[in-house]
């Protein structure tokens, strides 16, 4: 019976597969039956730039001083954890996620580590990998008439559909944290009421009529769906209540903080809630690149910001009940050098980095992988890019394994290769 | 090894006149290697105007040096 | 196990040379299933054929598969349902060939027009052309299979140049009619999109339609060729494909390289000299900015694939990681054209000039491959080893063979990159994928393009006019019930979007409201924009790619899309804006109707119709005022499908 039923969500072939994983065999399976069902979503709080390990999840007091830092670690809600003493918001979560300590890549430059961390492949000059959330959009598509990817705030490199196409990139909100907040493009102008939407598109379509003659391409059938799904958007209620960060009460706006990774934490919430599938939140492009000043930077303004926003959208999140339903990631493309520099920064550093997962079944208050005394290298359960990217489309019910073809015909797995993370689900 | 060479012949019967159109036979100059190989043919009608048909099915082939190509009809 | 008995020699598709050849498929089918084997069956043939061989007392001796031939190479099938016959003959090293029809894998491009049936029977399906591959160890052949579902006699077009010639012999061989010819407003539109990336101003319209001059097309597009904005399209269109981002070039980088390639279009560089700057340079970004295109990230192996991939339009990258089973470069091919990158070197400068990297060329280094440690010597692509002397940058030996008239990749690759711009598709596309199982939809027409080109000096404006003075280019896009589906005879002119920069100037230059770009001088155009770290929410939701990777344009439409232009700021603030031309238009006290005749013109470089006029007028009459309906009109011009395509 428990055959049948996971050969019916996976296909006989996933089943294989993930039969063979041994150890995590029935209580895996189990497990992702069980997502599938529910509609996992996604939010990725991403940490643009490389977040110090040893500065955050990772602290290493015994350390000589030139190695561990001036920031000190303070304990958790979850007896035997300690994290770094600016995230005390996150420490009352700590029950809530699992901290995975041994994120290992290849890749020591951004932008082909957030594109080797993002895609599950190493980049290549001749072919543009889709990231993970245009996989999952093409792969569990919209819902509730929402967009299934939605950046916050904006799309930056290796975020794309790559060779999937436009149809599977993020559609933008802009930054929550802005006075007045709208998502760009998702009201009309002053001045132009919907009688005068008509009169436009009555024109639009008089015009049209000869050129819908001219050609019946594909394209322009698209085209003329997206700008029919832009004026239900326009005047759909359920996008504006989930874009409507403004009418959260201002007491939750405060917990989240007034920040653009806060609110953009917020909004995010929001979106999973009313059917959005996968939502990044980002403050921007390379903010946590800490060469020089990384503990006055990191203290003063990227930690306090993260802190808040990854805390309270936890707790959030559980409070709503949604956190069973959504797969919480926080990360970056690497970690930084153990070795502070001469500008009291921290450099680039791939062999070793920490993540934060919670919800969507993982068990939270662990620790799992491990790293040597000065946070340098993986001595336990290093996990590839790979393998991250693999666990978290099973997790969604997604086959890694699944092959599309790039517009010239090349067959590309969705993952390339990778491994479930051992221990991750319990 | 013989070597040798030999002619093939196709015939078609056809119902509708034949303005300059042509029978071509592909491979046009096969060779064979070895006793026992075997090279399939096709015959391709080419009207006056460029079209094509395969009319290998209703093709009569015979060679002219059974002794060294034999044809048979084999079905694909 | 009767491979086995010949040494244990497993098939080994990625090194062809130690297969036993003709064995693969038999191998395969006597693994797969020994009992399924009969006796009549051309594999059981094949199998003999090959133990009599082996049964022989000579040495087992390896002959390779040199080729693989399918006759007909072409063929035509008339009408739905009808078959045609494909046969494989095979030539091995030893001289021998041998039917093995049986034996191989066909595969249909395209199998929707005609798939290939067990045995290689091709079937018709639909009107088109595709092509048929069949696979042997290391080698492919293909045929081209043709679809004719309705016969019917087919119109010509006229024949203004050679390309005509052989448009007409493809559009009369698959019975595909042609469109008319376009009007002379659509002709005019299309030409400045395509040569200057913008759409005629409202009195070069005026002034075109008027002329009475038979060879005006022509002069207009001498005239175009001239323009600045000639310059600054294909600057764009290089930097797409040049990686010219701040990402990879640092700081000012980008500006720099902008500026170079503007003066080479402008001064019409030939191209292979244009190649030759760009791969011989030395010195540092700022003072030789031909230098970006090394960015320093970029490895040989990187160059080495960039420089297949843009100018011969092949795509080796799969050989970095395995020979690649259908085609024929190998990781030795790759090893060979990367070791032409190995001397490359930088340093830092010094002083205030600390952040700039100065290429300068390392004449001792030699090329390892990073995996494998082995050293390569120069040799590209499908050529011989080249001996380099003490002194030798190795990268002129490679533009000297790139550039070489004998090369038969360099100047394909070009027109065929030109061709796809003006006539939007490539007759091999992608632009990048030359490869035997992917044909030229129409190879003599390819061919004679490269030829004229090569022969003319790699003259670009010359390869323009040609491409533009052919009837081909001047079809209109208007489909008739016989070629709406033709995506690759060119049977009419294939309608594509504009792209971000083509959109964006057009519509500042038809509201009169140049488009703003914070970080730039007020005035500047979207197609003068340097780099893609230029903010500007228009361009990036238009697809400007971030030029990280080589990639053609996309013009798949999107949902961000569509709510730009349906409630976004970039048309709606310019129509309304005050001293926009509606604006001075009204001031001026120019009557309605006079006002809708110039938002035509301005943004479809034609006058409106009779009917267009009267639906106007009442949009215009329905408003609560005259200046409400007019910006609506206006509004609906730029969002109309014959605004936002080049068609």
């Amino acid at each position: 019976m428990e055959i049948t039923n996971r050969t019916d969500i996976f296909g006989r072939r996933d089943f294989i597969r993930i039969g063979s994983l041994g150890s995590l065999g029935l209580t895996l399976a189990g497990a992702l039956r069980a997502n599938a069902r529910k509609d996992i979503s996604v939010i990725l709080v991403w940490q643009s730039g490389g977040c110090g390990h040893q500065d955050t999840f990772d602290m290493k007091p015994d350390a000589p001083i030139e190695y561990r830092g001036e920031f000190k670690p303070i304990p958790t809600n979850v007896p035997g954890i300690q994290i770094c003493e600016h995230l005390p918001y996150t420490a009352k979560q700590a029950d809530k996620f699992t901290i995975l300590r041994s994120m290992k890549s290849r890749e020591n430059n951004h932008e082909r580590a957030i594109n080797y961390l993002l895609t599950g492949y190493l980049p290549l000059p001749t072919i543009e990998f889709p990231s993970m959330g245009s996989v999952v959009s093409k792969e569990l598509g919209p819902k509730n008439g929402l967009p299934p990817y939605v950046a916050v705030p904006n799309t930056f490199p290796s975020y794309g559909g790559g060779f999937l196409g436009a149809d599977y990139n993020p559609f933008l909100a802009g930054d929550a944290n802005v006075a007045g907040y709208q998502v760009r493009d998702l009201k009309l102008p002053v001045d132009v009421d919907w009688s005068r939407v008509n009169n436009r598109r009555r024109l639009v379509q008089q015009m049209d009529a000869k050129f819908r003659a001219i050609e019946a391409s594909p394209e322009f059938a698209a085209m003329d769906a997206f700008q029919q799904r832009a004026y239900e958007l326009l005047s759909s209620p359920v996008a504006k209540k989930a874009f409507d960060v403004e009418s959260e009460d201002p007491k939750l706006r405060e917990r989240y903080g007034r920040t653009p990774v806060g609110q953009g934490c917020l909004l995010a919430r929001r979106l999973v809630e009313s059917g959005v599938r996968f939502v990044t939140v980002a403050k921007g492009w390379l903010n946590y690149d800490t060469h020089g000043n990384n503990f006055e930077t990191m203290k003063k303004v990227l930690l306090p910001e993260f802190d808040r926003g990854f805390a309270a959208l936890l707790e959030d999140l559980d409070a709503r009940g949604l956190l069973a339903t959504t797969l919480v990631i926080a990360m970056g493309e690497f970690g930084r050098t153990p070795l502070v520099n001469k500008a009291a920064g921290r450099d680039h550093h791939a062999k070793a980095w920490s993540i934060a997962l919670a919800g969507a079944g993982i068990p939270g208050g662990r620790v799992l992988g491990a790293t040597d005394k000065t946070a340098t290298e993986v001595t336990d359960l290093p996990v590839s890019p790979e393998d991250l990217l693999f666990t978290i489309h099973t997790i969604l019910g997604i086959d890694p394994a699944k092959e599309y073809h790039t517009p010239i015909g090349r067959p590309v797995k969705i993952v390339n290769g990778g491994k479930m993370i051992k221990g991750l689900l319990g | 090894m013989r070597l040798g060479c030999f002619l093939l012949f196709v015939g078609v019967l056809f119902g509708a006149p034949a303005r300059r159109a042509k029978l071509v036979v592909y491979p046009e100059n096969p060779l064979l290697f070895g006793k026992g190989s075997t090279q399939r043919l096709v015959v391709q009608f080419v009207s006056a105007d460029g079209r094509s048909i395969d009319v290998t099915e209703s093709a009569k082939f015979s060679s002219e040096e059974p002794e060294i190509a034999r044809a048979t009809f084999c079905r694909f | 196990m009767i491979v086995h008995k010949h040494g244990g020699r497993r098939i080994n598709l990625s090194e062809p040379e130690k297969s036993l050849l003709l064995a693969k498929p038999t191998f395969a089918v006597a693994h797969g299933g020994g009992k399924i084997l009969k006796e009549d069956s051309a594999e059981y043939r094949a199998l003999l054929d090959w133990i009599r061989a082996g049964a022989k007392s000579e040495p087992a001796r390896e002959r390779r598969m040199l080729a693989l031939r399918l006759t007909p190479a072409s063929t035509v099938l008339i009408g739905e349902g009808s078959k045609q016959r494909l046969l494989v003959t095979a030539r091995y090293s030893d001289g021998s060939e041998a039917d093995v029809t049986g034996l191989v894998r066909f595969q249909s491009n395209d199998d929707t027009i005609a798939p290939v049936l067990p045995g290689g029977v091709v079937e018709a399906r639909r009107p088109g052309e595709t092509a048929i591959a069949v696979r042997g160890p290391g080698v492919v052949g293909v045929a081209r299979a043709g679809v004719v579902i309705e016969e019917r006699p087919v119109a010509k077009i006229p024949e203004y140049n050679f390309i005509d010639r052989f448009i007409n012999a493809k559009l009369q061989s698959l019975r595909i009619p042609p469109s008319p010819m376009a009007d002379a407003a659509t002709f005019l539109r299309r030409a400045y999109l395509d040569i200057i990336g913008v759409i005629p101003t409202a009195e070069e319209a005026r002034t075109f339609l008027a002329s009475k001059e038979p060879d005006k097309r022509a002069k207009a597009v001498d005239g175009l060729l001239k323009r600045p904005e000639y310059a600054d399209y294909w600057a764009t269109y290089w930097g797409d494909h040049l990686s010219n981002t701040r990402q990879l070039l640092y700081n000012k980088g980008p500006y720099a390289f902008t500026e170079w390639l503007n003066k080479q279009f402008r001064s019409n560089v030939r191209y292979d000299e244009f190649v030759r700057r760009l791969m011989t340079s030395t010195g540092n970004m700022y003072d030789s900015p031909a230098t970006s295109f090394y960015p320093v990230m970029r490895k040989e192996l990187d160059m080495a694939a960039m420089t297949s991939q843009l100018f011969l339009g092949v795509n080796i990258e799969c050989a970095r990681c395995h020979n690649h089973p259908l085609e024929r470069w190998t990781q030795d091919d790759f090893n060979g054209m990367a070791a032409f990158f190995s001397q490359v070197r930088y340093k830092n400068g010094t002083g205030p000039r600390n952040n700039e990297r100065n290429l300068y060329i390392d004449f001792t280094r030699q090329f390892q491959n990073p995996d494998t440690k082995k050293v390569y010597l120069p040799k590209p692509l499908d050529g011989r080893q080249m001996p380099s002397g003490e002194w030798q940058d190795r990268r002129e030996m490679l533009v000297e063979w790139l550039t070489s008239p004998e090369n038969p990749y360099f100047a394909r690759a070009m027109v065929n990159r030109m061709w796809r711009n003006f006539m939007g598709r490539g007759l091999v596309e992608p632009v990048d994928d030359f490869r035997v199982t992917n044909p030229a939809t129409n190879d003599p027409l390819l061919e004679a393009l490269a030829r004229d080109f090569a022969g003319h000096g790699y003259d670009i404006h010359h390869l323009i006019r040609r491409i533009t003075s052919s009837a081909a280019y001047q079809l209109s896009s208007e489909a008739l019930s016989g070629n709406k589906h033709d995506k690759m005879a060119y049977s009419r002119f294939y309608p594509r979007r504009m792209i971000a920069e083509q959109m964006v100037d057009s519509i500042a230059l038809a509201t009169g409201v140049p488009e703003e770009f914070p970080q730039l001088y007020p005035g500047t155009r979207a197609a003068q924009i340097p780099e893609p770290e230029i903010e500007s929410y228009v361009m990036e939701v238009f697809d400007r790619p971030s030029r990280q990777l080589i990639c053609e344009r996309k013009s798949s439409p999107t949902l961000n899309q569509a709510l730009h232009l349906a409630a976004g700021e970039t048309i709606q603030k310019k129509i309304a804006h005050p001293g926009g031309i509606l604006g001075r238009l009204l001031a001026a006290g120019v009557a309605a109707e006079d006002v809708v005749e110039e938002l035509y013109v301005r943004s479809l470089a034609r006058f409106p119709t009779a009917e267009e006029r009267a639906n106007a007028a009442q949009a215009i009459a329905r408003s609560k005022d005259a200046r409400t309906g007019m910006e609506d009109v206006f509004w609906a011009l730029l969002n109309s499908k014959e605004f936002l395509y080049n068609h």
